[in-house]
């Protein structure tokens, strides 16, 4: 009896995760890639990559934007 | 599966009460120090390998004025997934299309898990660890943390400034809760070591000597309203909502008034919080986050206020560096640079943030709890010792920036691989508090609202005083300098 529980708890798990994991599949493999290509998004991305821009940066060293004007500060220090 | 809260940092032998005489023994066995040495290693090996590489005539080519191009041999193995909108695949592997070059990041991701691998396998085996145990486990903690860092560079995902530690965050929370963490993974869910690492890593980047980047109005707006609302807030928490958590309080302060994600990471660190606070607090500034970088340029356009208060405005507030460039974009290239900049000289306060909240709770917090004054030596005892390894690597990088032929290029080439790395170590460590966290345990810190009561009376203390602190500095006092230095 008590077997027959773990099995059904672990079918219902399993389930569970294959769920989670189908749902996180068609949102980043069918909604997002439709989304980037939505003409309103699709401009603010060429915006954004344009100007090095990543809004995900978590640390100023990892924004590209951040080296011309780091540059330009180190210059004016130089001078 | 863990339910019940556990402490971001656990109690190692360096914050017990341990004799004095059992330094050494410390030394080589905690996780506090283990993160030094792991962290020293890999700054010092990649410095090496830059100095190495520098060009023979360095000092003459600074000495004619010519632009100096330092590369990193080490570069092409140390990666993570890049930003893709179509294929998954082109996060890793993506050839040359258009003006886009091709891509091939198998090499470093697979050269970065080798490498922390290694480091780690040592430092567990110094440790008195399974080594075996550990390296069975950390191949699919790796994994995961490749599938949440491929998950995060989606362009859209990017553009939301929804960072990886969120997805990180997601993706060990539908194993735990789903399917639970299988016991072979526990050697590698070694949250606060990951944490602790990237931390003394990130110190590299924390730059003293980009303080005055804005001169005095930046450092009235970045390092003087960020204390107030800091300590303000803080104590809002602990005397008006009378929070329960004095960590949850501080770590939600902190993210809110220095520089999100990454001052959550430092001062959750520094003051011992719960995995599951640092996970509410992310969560949290994330969301106000996405709406801040929206709604603050609206509002700067639609009162016809000046790009440069605007943008030290934006700087000052928003709280992660990326979504400060995009609002500041949105204004124009003037706002833009302002912004980018507070942010940037925000940025480095994280060090001193996370130092004072070290010595604050190890020689305020922590005895109150216990009772009794400490001494000295109580105090040295209960120390987080990694945050010593964050400030040296921040004062020793800052040096070598500021005094070096050449040391700005020489740093940023080191910490252009650096900061990979350390990026890794954050993803693991988010997918390790997933991994290690039942949602049910999350529920008792959102009782009341009092944490989102928090975030929303300190973020509009921060917007109010910075705007007039903004307008003072860059209106009103050194107007005709700002004008000045925007036109050099």
């Amino acid at each position: 009896m008590d077997q027959l529980a773990k099995d059904t708890n672990r079918s219902r798990d399993s389930l569970r995760l294959l769920l989670a994991t189908g749902a996180l599949c068609v949102v980043w493999l069918i909604i997002l890639p439709w989304w980037a290509h939505r003409p309103a998004m699709d401009e603010q991305l060429r915006f954004l990559k344009e100007r090095g821009i990543d809004p995900s940066a978590m640390f100023y060293t990892e924004l590209e934007a951040m080296e011309p004007i780091l540059q330009r500060l180190e210059s004016r220090r130089k001078d | 599966m863990t339910t019940e809260p556990t402490p971001c940092s656990t109690p190692t032998p360096s914050s017990d009460n341990a004799a004095p005489s059992g330094l050494l023994f410390h030394m080589r066995t905690s996780e506090d120090w283990w993160a030094i040495w792991c962290g020293g290693l890999l700054l010092s090996l990649v410095f090496l390998a830059v100095w190495l590489n520098r060009p023979a005539d360095i000092a003459d080519q600074i000495q004619a004025g010519e632009t100096v191009t330092v590369s990193n041999p080490l570069k092409p193995w140390i990666a993570k997934p890049g930003s893709w909108s179509d294929q998954p695949g082109d996060a890793f592997l993506k050839s040359a299309a258009g003006e886009s070059k091709a891509v091939n990041n198998i090499p470093g991701i697979l050269g970065t898990f080798v490498i922390i691998a290694l480091l780690f396998g040592v430092a567990m085996k110094i440790r008195g660890q399974s080594v075996a145990a550990f390296l069975t486990a950390f191949p699919v903690v790796f994994l995961l943390a490749t599938v949440a860092y491929a998950m995060s560079e989606h362009t859209v995902i990017k553009s939301y400034n929804l960072e990886f530690a969120l997805w990180a965050l997601l993706v060990g929370l539908v194993i735990s809760n789903t399917i639970g963490t299988p016991a072979f993974l526990k050697p590698a869910v070694l949250t606060e070591f990951y944490i602790k690492t990237g931390l003394v890593l990130l110190g590299a980047e924390v730059l003293m000597s980009r303080l005055l980047a804005l001169g005095i109005p930046g450092v009235f707006v970045a390092w003087v309203v960020t204390p107030i609302v800091l300590i303000s807030t803080y104590i809002f928490g602990q005397k008006v909502l009378k929070m329960e958590s004095r960590s949850l309080n501080m770590v939600i302060s902190a993210d809110m008034s220095v520089c999100g994600v990454s001052a959550a990471i430092a001062t959750a660190a520094a003051c011992k919080a719960k995995k599951e606070e640092l996970s509410l607090a992310i969560g949290m500034s994330l969301s106000f986050t996405v709406v801040m970088m929206i709604v603050m340029p609206m509002f700067i356009k639609w009162t016809g206020m000046n790009d440069i208060v605007g943008g030290a405005w934006l700087g000052g507030t928003i709280d992660s560096t990326g979504a400060v460039a995009a609002a500041g974009a949105a204004l124009g290239d003037q706002a833009l640079n302002v912004a980018a900049t507070v942010k940037m000289i925000q940025n480095i306060l994280i060090g001193v943030t996370a130092f004072c909240v070290a010595v604050y709770w190890t020689a305020g917090v922590e005895p109150g709890e216990t009772g009794g004054k400490p001494n000295a030596m109580e105090i040295w005892n209960r120390f987080p010792k990694f945050v010593l390894g964050f400030v040296l690597a921040s004062i020793v990088y800052s040096i070598m920036h500021s005094q070096l032929t050449a040391g700005s290029e020489l740093v940023n080439a080191t910490t252009g691989v650096t900061k990979t790395i350390r990026g890794w170590f954050f993803c693991l460590a988010f997918v390790s508090i997933g991994l290690d966290t039942n949602f049910r345990a999350l529920l008792p810190y959102l009782k009341g609202g009092k944490p989102l009561v928090l975030y929303v009376c300190g973020q509009t203390l921060n917007l109010c005083l910075t705007l007039f602190m903004a307008w003072l500095m860059f209106s009103v006092v050194f107007k005709d300098m700002v004008q000045e230095m925007m036109k050099s």
